[in-house]
Parts: C-alpha cells; sequence; structure tokens
C-alpha cells in the first residue's frame, strides 16, 4: 500500500513535470506573449507575464483536477470567457503563421492590396464560426 | 602606413538628433586617436522633415563617407552589413514619455496581458488534460498500483500531477518572480529578443526591395 502510494507520487510527479514542459513551451515558442508585450510596448514587465503563465497553469490544473466551485457566477463567465477567447485567437493565427499559411496564400495569388481585409475576413469567420457552432450545439 | 579603423555597428541604432554623426551608430577603434576623434565627427545621415522614421543603411555607404574624409585608412568592419537607423522625433519622445509618467495606463496593459496569459495558460492546461483523458488514464493507474476502482475522490496521484505541473512550469522558465533558478535568460525573453531581430532584418529587407536603402551609388 505504501510502496504504491510512492509510485503513484512518482508518477503523478513526473507526469506533470513533462506535460507542463511540453504544452508550456509550445505557448511560449509560438510567440503569443513575445508578441502582445511587443505590442503594448511592454516587454520590461515580461517576468510578470511569465509569473502569470506559472500561476495560470499550475492554478488552472488544480481547478480542473480537483473540480474547485468559483462562485463567480456571469462576472467569472465573462471573465474566463473574453480572456481564453482572446488567447485562442491569438493562438490560431500564430498557428497559422508558423505554416506559413498567409505568406504561401499571397504568393501564390500575387495579392499585392488588401492584406488588412484579409486579416480582418479570418477575424470574422472565426468568431462567426465558433458563434454558429455554439448556437446549434455543434460542439 | 594606413592606419587601420575598426567599426562596428548595431542591427537598430535609435537617434535623436537630426544629424547623425558616425559615433552615434557605431562604436570605433583606432590605433591613432586623431584619426578617430577626426571620424568620429563625419555627418553620416542628415534627417529630413520632422517626423519619427526609420532609415535602412548598408555599412559600404558608411566606409564610402570614411574614405571620402581619409582615403588612406583602412576600415575593417565588425558589426552588421546592412543596418537601420530609427529616428525619434523630438515630440515623439515628449508623448513616450508623457505615456511612461502616466503609469495607470501601462499597468492597465500590463494587467491585460497578464490576464490573457493567466487565463489562457489555465485554458491551456485544462484543454489538453480534457483531450488526452487525463483523468481516465489516472483512474487506470490507480487501479494498476491499488487494484481498486478510484472512487472519485482525488487520489495522492492527482495531487503529485498538480505539484508536478508547476515544477515543470517554474523550471521551464526558469524563475519565480524575480528569483532566478540559473543565471540564463528565461524562453521568453530569448523569444523577445528573437522576435526584434526578425523585425529589423524584415524592415531592412523591406528597404531593400523599395530600393530605399541607403547605399554606395
Amino acid at each position: 500500500m505504501f510502496l504504491n502510494g510512492v509510485a503513484m507520487c512518482i508518477i503523478g510527479l513526473c507526469a506533470g513535470t513533462m506535460v507542463a514542459a511540453g504544452t508550456f513551451a509550445f505557448i511560449v515558442m509560438i510567440g503569443i506573449f513575445t508578441r502582445m508585450a511587443d505590442r503594448t510596448h511592454t516587454s520590461a514587465y515580461i517576468s510578470i507575464y511569465e509569473n502569470a503563465v506559472i500561476l495560470g497553469g499550475a492554478i488552472g490544473n488544480i481547478l480542473f483536477i480537483y473540480n474547485v466551485r468559483l462562485p463567480l457566477y456571469g462576472a467569472g463567465l465573462v471573465l474566463f470567457g473574453a480572456f481564453s477567447g482572446i488567447f485562442v485567437g491569438s493562438l490560431a493565427i500564430a498557428l497559422a503563421e508558423v505554416l506559413k499559411v498567409f505568406p504561401i496564400l499571397v504568393a501564390r495569388i500575387k495579392l499585392i492590396e488588401g492584406l488588412p481585409i484579409l486579416v480582418l475576413s479570418v477575424a470574422a469567420g472565426k468568431a462567426v464560426g465558433s458563434l454558429i457552432q455554439f448556437i446549434f450545439g455543434w460542439t | 602606413m594606413s592606419a587601420e579603423l575598426y567599426i562596428k555597428i548595431d542591427q537598430n541604432v535609435k537617434v535623436n538628433k537630426k544629424k547623425v554623426l558616425l559615433s552615434d551608430i557605431a562604436s570605433l577603434h583606432c590605433t591613432n586617436h586623431d584619426i578617430k576623434k577626426e571620424l568620429s565627427n563625419c555627418m553620416v545621415l542628415t534627417i529630413t522633415g520632422s517626423e519619427s522614421g526609420i532609415y535602412a543603411m548598408t555599412v559600404l555607404a558608411v566606409i564610402e563617407l570614411i574614405h571620402r574624409k581619409r582615403p588612406d585608412i583602412t576600415v575593417v568592419n565588425e558589426g552588421e552589413s546592412d543596418f537601420v537607423i530609427e529616428y525619434v522625433a523630438e515630440e515623439d519622445r515628449n508623448i513616450k514619455k508623457k505615456e511612461a509618467k502616466n503609469k495607470g495606463y501601462e499597468y492597465a496593459k500590463v494587467v491585460f496581458v497578464s490576464l490573457v496569459a493567466f487565463i489562457g495558460s489555465a485554458f491551456t492546461i485544462m484543454t489538453f488534460n480534457l483531450d488526452v483523458s487525463v483523468g481516465d488514464l489516472f483512474d487506470n493507474i490507480y487501479r494498476w498500483f491499488t487494484g481498486v476502482e478510484k472512487s472519485g475522490a482525488p487520489t495522492i496521484l492527482e495531487f503529485s500531477y498538480c505539484i508536478g505541473i508547476a515544477v515543470g512550469i517554474v523550471v521551464f522558465f526558469n524563475h519565480f518572480s524575480r528569483k532566478k533558478l540559473t543565471v540564463d535568460p528565461t524562453p521568453i525573453h530569448v523569444e523577445m529578443r528573437n522576435y526584434e531581430k526578425q523585425v529589423n532584418q524584415a524592415l531592412i529587407e523591406d528597404a531593400s526591395r523599395e530600393g530605399k536603402t541607403i547605399d554606395v551609388s
């Protein structure tokens, strides 16, 4: 019984460490936070952003695993929804950018003008797409 | 005997004056101090117009300017072959100063990005856990080790997983709060510098494509 506990403790620790390294290496390398820090001219504060990532990952995981209740109701829903939406939106575009979707597309069809419209269309398409998905319950 | 002048110019140089001297953009070294002093006052670029702007330049243009003054010396370039001069106009600098004084605005931005980072990370780890069915896997592992079904309440396994996640991120980012674990810069720090380098590279290539680079004619 005791040995089982020790073994599970080791497995849990190792699994957590590797999962964290993999998952968070991914969101850092994809460059969302560096881009945001640059756009807002707050690159002096990146250690705060790193702390936010550390706390977010650790606390979010605890909330998920232990099914913690946070009775914040509407305010909590809006806060979590809006900011996770911003994050996923940046993540999706960052992924498309890493895979060089837009440069290749633009070069293929020889698009010179209208790049802002392309970006806006992608944003609007994602918003409308997820709205439709949630309204019709396609999840 | 001709003297050798070593110059090193960074990829991105910020200037505030309209008359840009060689000493403003480059670090110079020469065994002959008089030559160094004479050439540091060599005019590199006169900025026309009062707006802030970015000027791409090649080191060849700089060498040409030096040779126009002193054809007898050898210039050794130890820095970039292309670089950008970023001119920040007086009024823009004042705006920046005002913005810097307005700490509230800056903190609001920091809070915004921090919230995205915090909630985004929480979201990421939860989607990961759900996506790969960490819960089901933990039920299996619990059964291997104890032989009984898990009753549903979190066990030592979940607890150590939570600790492991925190340890993993802290080790990966190499610091917690101000306390650094080692002297290496953190991954976000490295990515930040990488991003700035890519921006400079893009500016240089844009200017060269549009033929706006200041080069030897």
